[in-house]
């Protein structure tokens, strides 16, 4: 309540108002909205569908580039003809899959390396 | 039945609602449907009180998952309610003058010495819904501010400008 009659008046008229029950009866509006309910449907489930897709397409997307930026094993050198045993002066490092490179270690002084 | 007023079988018949029942969601919609449609009526107005709780009714069949707790059912459909009341007074825009030709509906009034829809036509939507909920529904301002979303001093404050402008309001009358 307030100190001014006239705002208390008002405020017993707001209530009065408030309080006057709707045209329409609880009963007559629950058969309405079920009416409305069973004309429209269930709902759409579209949304759910595409959430769904969207996720499992990033998953693979994840996963794809994962895999993508694993480092290979180097493959068999089956086309590259190589000794079956190298020297105890040589070392053998693969580029990749196709390329080896020989490092032939020797004296200090050696002039044309480790090799004879 | 009041907004508030929450009993247990209610709970329960929101319970089978959420499990698929819509004859379950009609018994809720026949216990809620007075205090809705009051509220909504010092929202929006008398004319389009019903359809903004109807439509209001349909969003809330579709997202009954989503309330976690059937007992709070009343204050979520209220919740849902006046943003729905929101809505349609942003489409509308409704404004009318007091001493105007007054609101649709507003004819039913039964007593016709002092136009409340007119009166209540004149403060923000926000306002007109803390008045009503404090004068009609009795609520507290914690439990305002949990329909509305907004903390209990704004509430208040909400509520001291609406009778702020009332009192203008009829300050201008005399």
């Amino acid at each position: 309540m307030t100190d001014r009659p006239d705002l208390d008046h008002v405020e017993d008229r707001i209530r009065q108002w408030g309080l006057r029950p709707p045209a329409t009866s609880p009963a007559a509006a629950a058969r309405q909205t079920v009416a409305r309910i069973a004309n429209q449907g269930p709902a759409p489930r579209w949304p759910r569908r595409l959430a769904f897709a969207s996720a499992a397409f990033l998953a693979a997307l994840a996963l794809w580039l994962v895999l993508a930026q694993r480092p290979r094993p180097i493959q068999e050198s089956a086309s590259v003809d190589l000794p079956p045993t190298l020297p105890e002066n040589v070392v053998l490092f693969w580029l990749d899959a196709h390329t080896p490179v020989y490092f032939v270690t020797g004296p200090a002084d050696a002039v044309t390396g480790g090799l004879p | 039945m009041s907004l508030m007023g929450m009993e247990d079988d209610l709970a329960r018949v929101v319970r089978e609602a959420q499990a698929g029942s819509t004859d379950a969601f009609g018994l809720a919609t026949t216990q809620c449907w007075n205090g809705l449609v009051r509220f909504a009526r010092s929202v929006v107005g008398e004319a389009d009180a019903e359809d903004a709780v109807q439509d209001a009714l349909l969003s809330a069949w579709r997202g009954l998952g989503s309330l976690d707790d059937a007992a709070k059912f009343p204050q979520w459909m209220t919740t849902i309610v006046f943003h729905r009341c929101l809505r349609m007074r942003r489409f509308w825009r409704l404004q009318v003058a007091l001493d105007g030709v007054g609101e649709r509906g507003a004819s039913q009034d039964p007593a016709p010495d002092l136009d409340v829809a007119a009166l209540l036509a004149r403060l923000p939507p926000r306002q007109r819904a803390v008045l009503h909920l404090t004068l009609v529904e009795g609520m507290t301002d914690t439990e305002i501010g949990r329909v509305l979303q907004m903390a209990p001093g704004s509430v208040r404050a909400q509520r001291r400008r609406a009778r702020a402008r009332l009192a203008r309001v009829l300050e201008k009358r005399r």
